[in-house]
């Protein structure tokens, strides 16, 4: 589990040692995910073991941060003062070309245009008072 | 279908009074339908030697304790505990109870479920606008804006929609069944018709869900006393006698080939009291199902094997489920038009119905399956009661 803090004004997950490295790597612009070293399954970024082999060896390595929309809402309320100015926005579920899914806004796209298996490229952007966050954007 | 002796039964069952105001605190409602239930069940305090509580996940242990069984008067049990199971608890208490009076734990074990999120200042909106872990350790649902459970089903309603070219009229046809149900039970919170069009036409919470895609949180309690099959039929209401409980957890797995939000543990839970009651899907009469959102009865038909994966918009849509089709579902109108009570609103429509005493809407009823889950549909428990002592 995780609780929730606010980062230069930004709802943010705390840090701990399972997310940390894949929410530091936005500062640099990479898409940090997990990947086992023993069968090569790529996982979604908070893994303490591999799902697939059991491994606890699991590593840190750097996908494409090109994937497709798996799935999307649209969010007609805001249940967070920090979203208040962009609603309508946004969320989508991105399964990166690698297989991990991640959950992210897409940019660069008016949420009509929204289809389910579009391709999209990862982008970061700066939220709140100047925290780099992962998005995506069409590809 | 094979003989089978039932593992317990349901013997007391009462609710507190249900509101969209606050009517007290949660554990005051809670001792309301404890006391209400005893006495349905035709039993004194000084019978009850079990206590098992469920409070929302929402809510905190302050809010109902473990020495609620000090404010109901309770003395001298047993056995007593807090269910921690989020929405499945509702049925998980009644299973827990089962397995104490079978081991011989308990004689009478009182399950109870309350909630009060509706309290002055506070909307339901914001009571339950948390960001559900959706994606295990990580926690990057809040900085998306990914808050409340509403948008958390509406990203899984959105895909299962997709895998199985599905419309809004087909959670509309869900949300048009529920309230047909709920215009004829008196318990229930939404009592004008409700249309397509009227479904349609609500606004948005979270695309692809209107509100009317969204269920009706109210303050209230649900009570059961689980005794044995024996002691249950010298009670002077109809026994509920469960033949069958089941679990299901699977786990959640973010990455391609699985698909979370179209196979759920249901299916597991399912199988397991099908199995333990001897009988299968298609000798169910009715079924009472969590519905927190018009989506989730879809899946639930499919997952508990009432309709074929993939099947359930169309069914729903024919009216199947609603009143006069063929297999009827939350016939107290469910969570989407009676009231939302969490795994409390299954179980008491499930024990109503089981016991005959339904009214207006009472269906065929010698099996009833009674399911509720928690999280976003990640951790599911059943059972399946009868007035039937043997199968």
């Amino acid at each position: 589990m995780y609780d929730i803090t606010r980062i230069q004004g930004w709802p943010m997950p705390v840090l701990n040692e399972l997310n940390r490295p894949h929410f530091d790597a936005m500062a640099e612009g990479k898409v940090l995910v997990q990947h086992c070293p023993d069968c090569a399954t790529w996982l979604a970024p908070g893994a303490f073991l591999c799902e697939n082999c059991g491994s606890t060896g699991v590593q840190w390595r750097q996908a494409s941060g090109r994937g497709e929309i798996y799935s999307y809402v649209v969010m007609h309320r805001t249940f967070d003062p920090a979203f208040e100015a962009m609603v309508p926005y946004n969320v989508c579920l991105i399964e990166l070309e690698e297989g991990p899914r991640l959950l992210a806004n897409v940019v660069g796209v008016a949420n009509a245009d929204l289809t389910i298996g579009s391709p999209v490229q990862a982008t970061f952007e700066s939220v709140g008072e100047g925290l780099p966050l992962l998005k995506f954007k069409p590809a | 279908m094979a003989s089978k002796k039932p593992l317990a039964a349901i013997r007391g069952f009462a609710m507190s009074d249900l509101s969209r105001q606050y009517i007290g605190p949660t554990w005051q409602l809670a001792v309301a339908a404890i006391h209400r239930a005893i006495a349905d069940a035709g039993l004194k305090k000084s019978d009850i030697d079990g206590l098992l509580i469920n409070k929302s996940p929402v809510a905190t242990l302050m809010d109902l304790p473990m020495d609620l069984l000090d404010y109901a008067g309770l003395k001298d049990l047993t056995l007593c505990g807090v269910v921690e199971a989020e929405g499945s608890s509702g049925v998980q208490m009644v299973q827990q109870a089962a397995l104490a009076v079978q081991a011989g734990m308990a004689k009478a074990v009182v399950c109870v479920f309350s909630d009060a999120p509706i309290v002055p200042g506070v909307s339901t909106q914001q009571a339950f606008g948390m960001p559900l872990p959706l994606m295990g350790k990580l926690g990057s649902e809040a900085p998306t804006g990914l808050f409340g459970p509403v948008a958390a089903y509406a990203l899984a309603a959105r895909r299962y929609m997709h895998k199985n070219k599905l419309t809004e009229d087909h959670l509309g046809a869900v949300a048009v069944a529920c309230r047909q149900w709920a215009l004829k039970n008196p318990l229930a919170m939404m009592k004008k018709p409700l249309t397509m069009e009227d479904h349609h036409n609500s606004p948005y919470v979270v695309d692809p869900f209107h509100l009317f895609d969204c269920s009706f949180p109210v303050n209230g309690a649900v009570a059961v006393v689980v005794t044995s099959a024996a002691s249950a039929a010298d009670g002077p209401q109809p026994a509920v006698y469960v033949h069958g409980m089941g679990q299901g957890h699977r786990g959640v797995t973010n990455r391609r080939g699985f698909e979370n939000e179209i196979e759920i543990g249901a299916r597991l839970a399912g199988e397991g009291a099908y199995a333990m009651a001897g009988v299968g899907p298609k000798d169910i009469d009715c079924a009472q199902v969590y519905d927190a959102f018009t989506y989730c009865i879809l899946l639930q038909l499919e997952q508990y094997g009432f309709v074929a994966p993939g099947g359930a918009g169309e069914f729903v849509l024919a009216g199947q489920t609603a009143p006069g089709g063929s297999f009827p579902v939350n016939t107290g109108g469910g969570q989407l038009s009676g009231y939302y009570l969490q795994g409390g609103t299954p179980l008491s429509e499930g024990v109503m119905q089981t016991r005959g005493t339904a009214g207006e809407r009472q269906v065929k009823h010698d099996l009833v399956l009674t399911a509720a889950y928690g999280g976003r549909m990640m951790y599911h428990a059943c059972m399946i009661t009868s007035p039937h002592a043997s199968l």
